[in-house]
């Protein structure tokens, strides 16, 4: 319990530290909001006044903590391209990534999984060769490219899905669903390909261990090995890696969603970095931020839970 | 003497086909890469053009070799820029540990954590996009995960008795550190460097595709692939091509890597 | 009750070769037989084979072994699987590591009853806090809850053995069970085993290299080399009469005393009130508690405890690798050099013989004709010749290994070696020729050593004078005759005790 409250107050502090230095980037550096809000012709006077309504004539600390205030209350500040607050250009679009990465997330695990334990049982065959080089191949794909050929093939050619034509989920949500599925898939590809190559390496090398030759020499089959000693020791790292593809896929849907053309967040990002719209920049990045350290968090955790003899080493040096 | 891994003959072997490609490229192409053939938009593979032309005419061999080079500069400069301080960084720490080492550490750990390519993207969106601007986002971002592999090979070395050794017949640390165990981390490194290598690759041409990496007039693999994606149907071998040069340098390296890790695990 | 008739094994594939040549060998009920022999003998294989556990694709095997007529080479996968668990249990070097971290004791215990019996989880359980009775752990019920990193290496292999008898077996394989333990664990272990097969009538097959340990234990021994059986007989006739050149060796190595010339009255090395410490994470532990002891020229000091005891702590202060001490250390002539236990660790293995023994000289800045002719004289002093020169550590024998520690040790021209358990990774034969290199260097050059080992035997052999050490403490130091024929302290007693009349 213990270890859990240190961790807990560590993952504040990362937090916390994350919104200072994303502060300083992107209040800080960029420079006076004001002089792009005003234009060209502008007095001291109107520029004075506008600073102060926005709160920017205050001590540097003062202003750190309003933004923070705001960004815990949900006030993410104003777009200045669109001159909207933030909350309300992510409302929209946060949900078509979230669904997107969902998808993305479930497909990795259901397909990966079994395929990876699969191939572990069938190690050397040529199934398993094929697979190796193919995992390999699949591993030095770029996702955007095999979301390109994606829709030349599936969606131009055998007119699977129309590319482009995305269809909101307010509107119809299971076709939104078998839309988004075609990007899922050029997402997962390659983290599927890393996770199999991970999870069957480490199936094999626990397979080389002490404890199974202990577990035969009892007269147990070898599947029963697989079942009830070597799969649960073998999924360890895979949980981890597990945990940390999430924000992975977060990113990757970034770039996917300018293939698919699809209004999510990446999308957004990319259109706000180039016209230099840096609220909405840094509140997509913090959002990413607060992601990745909330998955290293649950990484942490489920690694706890999984293996006792973390647990106990923490205990002991408390 | 030496057996090398099926990956690591075939990876090399890829690897250094595009290499030298590029390298002839450098300096010759089949067309000028800016040369225009108003009769020849969008012309499939032929005799005259290889890989075919792109909506203006120009042939797609001749840029697609271009862009590669650029792509292959980037990467060369941001893994050297990367591997050179993580080394750096990584064998202090790792050798003499601290408090020193546990604060460095704590901050990689963290910058390793996020998706590379996105705190490229935020870097390069302060500075404003450009060559340049992309090798020092990406090489600044990839010192951390070099430091930390490094880091850790030097701290388990540290308790190995061949270093107990060295220190007793009177070695220098620096000469500990950097004769006497880098070359036993050197498989672990040139794997680090293989996979390093791949990601500043595909981080190059996701933001270059994305139009936030490398801009015009420098030849761009990503940004061909944007444009290339307008003439999906009626060119695919635009997109093809650029794509096919992308995967190739990656494959290459990766299989190269993956060859040298085995072959280290074999041998130890 | 078991027989093993004809046996041959080979290996499958390209480089096929056969590892047993023909074994005959029998056990009868409740008999403890030891099978010796060295690395690489064939010991494991044979037993292994025994077990089925040998992979039936990967090793061709002819001949017969058979449980009261049934012969198993041959019997199915799944008729075997019925038998192994159940008749014939098994266990191994590495307790920690041969049990399952992530899985409860309890259930480890039970596994053999799940697959063999129709027991409910109830009587299961009963029978599993049994058999944790039965070797002694105390308080078994909480033993049961616990998982393997919990408890230490020999209660560990307490488990091991729970889990193994549990089902009655008729034979019980144990490979090396000792090994890896302390010499007053291995003591405790040993006994057990032999109680088990008194009171369950179980027969012992029993695999080590350690001939005092199978001495302790069986009632008849087989001596294994280069896959043959070269003898076998009652244990008492064996190391009485041995009739093979082999276990002649075998048996007189263990026995043989160095002659003695007494040492010279020059000091080579003085602690005196050594307190040490080593970091762990933030804490600071001391490991050292008012050390004290000198080394005269051409000595040789053993230094004998337990793991943790303080010998390797020891080592570094003498060496000057641990700085966090108080107290003095005097060190008369060139810096103290180390031997290790593990010469593949200890030598550099990104570099050759040639480079491994310059390098000293390269540091000192000797010219590069001068370090070539050195590295060349040192390394034929040590037996080796010109062709190992280029090869590196992972190329050479344990023993050639070792040669070469020595020799990259010897070219810096110590007045003192520290040789931490030189010989414990080497087997018997290997050993007594690296010993008898460190006694011939000594009577040729004067060196002295501090000889580190948790060996009472090879202790006895070479070592003038002995330290006893204990948590960190001197508890005895003397002559290496006197402590092992009136020990003083209980603590050396125990030990002198264990390892059993060496004399």
């Amino acid at each position: 319990m213990r270890y859990f409250l240190k961790k807990f107050i560590s993952l504040i502090i990362t937090l916390l530290l994350v919104s200072f230095l994303a502060f300083l980037t992107f209040q800080i550096i960029p420079g006076d909001p004001v002089t792009k809000l005003l234009g060209t012709e502008y007095t001291e006077e109107m520029a004075a006044a506008l600073r102060a309504q926005l709160g920017l004539d205050a001590p540097f600390l003062l202003r750190y903590v309003r933004w923070l205030g705001g960004f815990v209350t949900g006030n993410f500040g104003t777009s200045y391209s669109y001159n909207v607050p933030v909350t309300s250009l992510l409302a929209d679009k946060l949900p078509v990534t979230g669904l997107l990465s969902a998808l993305s997330f479930l497909l990795v695990v259901c397909i990966s999984i079994p395929l990876g334990i699969w191939l572990s049982a069938h190690e050397d065959s040529l199934a398993d060769r094929f697979f190796s080089m193919l995992n390999q191949i699949a591993m030095s794909i770029p996702p955007f490219f095999l979301g390109i050929m994606m829709t030349l093939v599936l969606g131009l050619v055998l007119h699977l899905f129309t590319p482009g034509n995305y269809i909101s989920y307010t509107k119809d949500f299971g076709a939104c669903l078998s839309y988004l599925l075609f990007p899922a898939i050029a997402i997962a590809i390659p983290k599927i390909a890393m996770t199999v190559k991970l999870l069957k390496s480490s199936i094999c090398v626990e397979y080389r261990r002490d404890y199974v030759r202990t577990a035969l020499s009892r007269g147990s089959t070898r599947r029963r090995v697989l079942y009830t000693h070597v799969l649960r020791n073998a999924m360890i790292p895979v949980v981890t890696f597990l945990a940390l593809t999430i924000p992975e896929i977060v990113a990757g849907s970034i770039i996917i969603e300018q293939v698919f053309t699809v209004p999510g967040l990446g999308r957004l990002l990319v259109s706000s970095i180039l016209n230099r719209d840096f609220p909405v920049v840094c509140a997509i990045v913090m959002l990413i931020a607060a992601l990745v350290i909330l998955m290293n968090f649950l990484a942490d955790i489920l690694y706890r839970i999984i293996d006792p003899r973390i647990r106990i080493d923490q205990e002991a040096s408390k | 003497m030496k057996r090398y891994h099926a990956y690591t003959k075939i990876g090399g072997i890829i690897s250094a086909v595009m290499i030298l490609l590029i390298l002839i490229a450098a300096f010759w192409t089949p067309y000028d890469t800016a040369a225009m053939d108003s009769s020849a938009k969008l012309a499939p593979p032929s005799f005259a053009h290889l890989l075919g032309t792109d909506n203006l005419g120009r042939d797609i061999l001749s840029r697609v070799l271009d862009g590669a080079g650029t792509t292959l500069t980037i990467a060369v400069l941001t893994v050297a820029a990367g591997a050179f301080f993580g080394i750096l960084i990584g064998a202090f720490t790792g050798y003499y540990g601290g408090p020193l080492d546990n604060i460095l550490m704590r901050i990689c750990d963290m910058i390793t954590a996020f998706p590379s390519f996105l705190l490229a993207l935020v870097i390069v969106s302060l500075l404003g996009s450009g060559k340049y601007h992309v090798v020092l986002a990406l090489g600044l971002l990839f010192i951390p995960s070099f430091a930390r592999i490094v880091r850790g090979e030097y701290a388990r070395a540290a308790t190995q008795a061949y270093v107990d050794n060295a220190r007793l017949m009177g070695a220098d640390p620096i000469r500990i550190l950097f004769v006497h165990i880098l070359p036993n981390i050197r498989s672990v490194l040139l794997s680090s460097i293989a996979i390093g290598f791949n990601n500043a690759v595909l981080a190059e041409a996701s933001m270059s595709y994305l139009g936030i990496g490398v801009q015009p007039p420098d030849p761009s693999l990503g940004r061909m692939l944007a444009e290339a994606q307008t003439y999906l149907l009626s060119a695919p071998w635009f997109a093809i091509s650029a794509g096919s040069v992308i995967i190739l340098l990656i494959l290459g390296f990766t299989l190269l890597g993956e060859g040298l890790s085995k072959e280290a695990g074999r041998n130890a | 009750m078991l027989e093993i008739k004809d046996l041959k094994l080979s290996f499958q594939g390209s480089t096929g070769f056969e590892v047993i040549h023909n074994l005959n060998l029998s056990i009868d009920d409740g008999e403890i037989v030891g099978l010796v022999g060295e690395s690489g003998s064939g010991k494991t294989t044979a037993a292994l084979a025994v077990a089925g556990l040998l992979d039936r694709k990967m090793v061709q095997a002819e001949g017969g072994i058979y449980l009261d007529e049934r012969d198993l080479l041959h019997c199915s996968d799944d008729e075997f699987r019925k038998i192994r668990g159940k008749d014939i249990a098994m266990v191994f070097q590495e307790p920690l590591s041969s049990l399952d971290p992530l899985m409860k004791i309890g259930r480890q215990v039970e596994e053999a009853l799940k697959l063999h019996t129709d027991m409910d989880a109830a009587a299961r359980k009963v029978a599993a806090l049994e058999a944790l009775r039965a070797v002694e752990l105390p308080e078994p019920e909480q033993v049961y809850e616990k998982y393997p990193h919990e408890l230490s290496g020999g209660m560990c292999q307490r488990v091991m053995l729970a889990a193994a008898i549990v089902t009655h077996p008729r034979l019980l394989i144990a490979d090396e069970p000792t090994t890896a333990l302390d010499v007053s664990v291995q003591a405790q272990i040993l006994a057990l085993i032999r109680r088990l097969s008194r009171e369950q009538h179980m027969a012992v097959l029993f695999i080590s290299h350690d001939l005092g340990v199978i001495r302790m234990l069986c009632d008849r021994v087989a001596v294994m080399q280069a896959g043959d059986i070269v003898e076998q007989g009652k244990t008492w006739d064996i190391f009485e009469h041995p009739a093979h050149a082999y276990t002649r060796t075998l048996v007189a190595e263990v026995r043989k005393r160095a002659d003695f010339s007494p040492a010279d009255e020059k000091t080579v090395l003085q602690l005196e009130h050594v307190d040490a410490y080593y970091r762990q994470g933030r804490k600071r532990i001391q490991a050292l508690h008012d050390v004290s002891f000198c080394i005269h020229q051409g000595e040789i000091l053993g230094l004998v405890g337990e793991s943790g005891c303080g010998k390797s702590t020891t080592a570094k202060v003498v060496t000057g690798i641990l700085q966090d001490y108080t107290g003095t250390v005097e060190r008369f002539g060139a810096r103290p050099q180390m031997v290790f236990q593990d010469p593949l660790s200890s030598l550099n293995p990104a570099k050759t013989v040639d480079w491994l023994l310059q390098e000293p000289l390269r540091i000192a800045g000797v010219s590069k004709a001068e370090r070539r002719d050195a590295a060349r004289r040192i390394l034929s002093r040590v037996g080796l010749g010109e062709e190992h020169l280029k090869r590196r550590p992972a190329e050479l024998s344990g023993g050639q290994r070792q040669r070469v520690a020595i020799a990259a040790a010897l070219i810096q021209r110590p007045a003192l070696i520290v040789a931490d358990e030189p010989v414990s990774a080497l087997d018997v034969t290997i050993q007594a020729q690296i010993l008898e290199l460190m006694l011939e260097l000594k009577r040729e050059l004067g060196l002295s050593y501090l000889f580190i080992s948790h060996d009472l035997g090879v202790i006895y052999r070479i070592c003038d004078r002995v330290l006893v050490m204990r948590e960190g403490r001197i508890v005895e130091q003397g002559p290496v005759l006197d402590i092992y024929t009136h020990p003083q302290d209980p603590y050396t007693r125990h030990l002198a005790s264990l390892a059993g009349e060496i004399k």
